[in-house]
């Protein structure tokens, strides 16, 4: 067939297919170009997930339950274009969710991720402003720490985590505000 | 610089926003008002720390588990979506259908061949008239549209009726986009 337009190509690898045809051939069902998805994406999504679950076992299943949602919602996907903010969505309801459930689960307070198993050996690697960063993180009420995280980690916009989380746009900056406070102050030490 | 009510509270006396602080200083775009005012200095100061700390959390390469890609695609794999067959001619007793999936998957393949097309979408639908195929395509710029459709068609006819030993009852090809990654292929 390819001597009636032109000389013959090397097959193309399918890993290096637009996203959007990636896309659409899982739409359809294909195995194959999901997988290529999914080890496209996966970094991001477990980082994203782990993120706002703050506890690397949590952001595995969280990361596992969305791309296996994504797998099943994608012929509902109209504009293959937006695949990867819609997968972005996906995680972030997922994750949220689970930060939910912990919540109704245990008292606030009892977990604190990144600063629950701190001995000294931690204490110590606590010295480094990241690590820092991290357990101030950790100390704040949920919805802040994920308002915080959506916004400043993350880059998305007032708008887009208000219908993340199901609060208005005012209440999202308020929770940023207090969030910010909060976090500038533990962080005092290093200016 | 339109004034929201829930900016209040993120105001500095000079009117600039610590929200809008804080992005520039994240990306490393001061304005010259930022540069120079005194309370966005101030202000720059107290947050310096938390800035410097959530970039180097940025430059901190997270890697996901080598079992997520492991366990996602067994589950993708469970629960396959149930679909439905072609049915091929032929002598019985007994016969042979092939999964829609498999047939669209030889489709696409059938369409590698040629230069400057790639399949995106592909539905396959058998009815007494034969085999309905419906397909997207992102065409190479630059190539011509009716020729690159017209082999792509020949393609995937050929398939059906040689591979399958099945009448074409209707092949549509839907381009969808000009792909500039396609081009010279």
């Amino acid at each position: 067939m390819a001597a009636e337009v032109g000389s013959v190509r090397p097959v193309l690898a399918d890993t290096e297919l637009p996203e959007t045809v990636l896309v659409e051939r899982a739409q359809d069902g294909d195995e194959r170009a999901f997988e290529i998805l999914v080890r496209r994406y996966q970094d991001t999504v477990f980082r994203f997930a782990l993120r706002i679950v703050a506890d690397p076992a949590e952001a595995l299943d969280v990361a596992q339950e969305a791309l296996v949602t994504v797998w099943r919602k994608l012929p509902e996907l109209d504009e293959p274009r937006t695949f990867a903010a819609w997968l972005y969505r996906t995680v972030g309801r997922r994750a949220l969710n689970a930060v939910r459930a912990r919540r109704r689960v245990e008292p606030i307070g009892e977990r604190e991720p990144f600063a629950r198993e701190a001995g000294p050996v931690e204490q110590a690697l606590a010295q480094g402003l990241r690590e820092a960063l991290l357990r101030a993180l950790a100390e704040l009420p949920p919805p802040q720490r994920v308002c915080w995280v959506l916004r400043e980690m993350e880059g998305l916009g007032y708008e887009e985590i208000a219908e993340l989380v199901g609060a208005t746009p005012g209440a999202v900056r308020g929770r940023i505000h207090r969030a910010r406070t909060h976090l500038v102050e533990e962080l005092r030490p290093w200016r | 610089m339109a004034v929201e009510p829930s900016d209040d509270h993120d105001r500095l006396p000079c009117g600039n926003t610590v929200d809008a602080l804080l992005r520039h200083m994240t990306s490393g775009e001061l304005t010259g008002h930022e540069r120079t005012c005194e309370h966005c200095r101030a202000q720059a100061e107290e947050l310096r720390p938390l800035v410097t700390a959530v970039r180097r959390d940025g430059e901190e390469e997270v890697t996901a588990p080598s079992g997520l890609l492991t366990d996602v695609m067994r589950a993708v794999r469970s629960e396959r979506r149930s679909e439905r067959t072609i049915v091929l001619g032929g002598t019985g007793p007994g016969g042979t259908e092939v999964r829609e999936s498999a047939v669209a998957a030889m489709l696409r393949a059938s369409v590698e061949a040629v230069p400057g097309v790639v399949v995106g979408r592909c539905r396959v639908e058998q009815t007494g008239e034969g085999l309905f195929v419906r397909v997207t395509a992102r065409v190479a710029v630059g190539l011509p549209i009716p020729d690159a459709a017209g082999a792509a068609r020949r393609a995937m006819r050929s398939l059906v009726e040689r591979r399958l030993g099945l009448p074409v009852a209707r092949l549509d090809i839907d381009v969808v986009d000009l792909d500039d990654s396609a081009r010279g292929r």
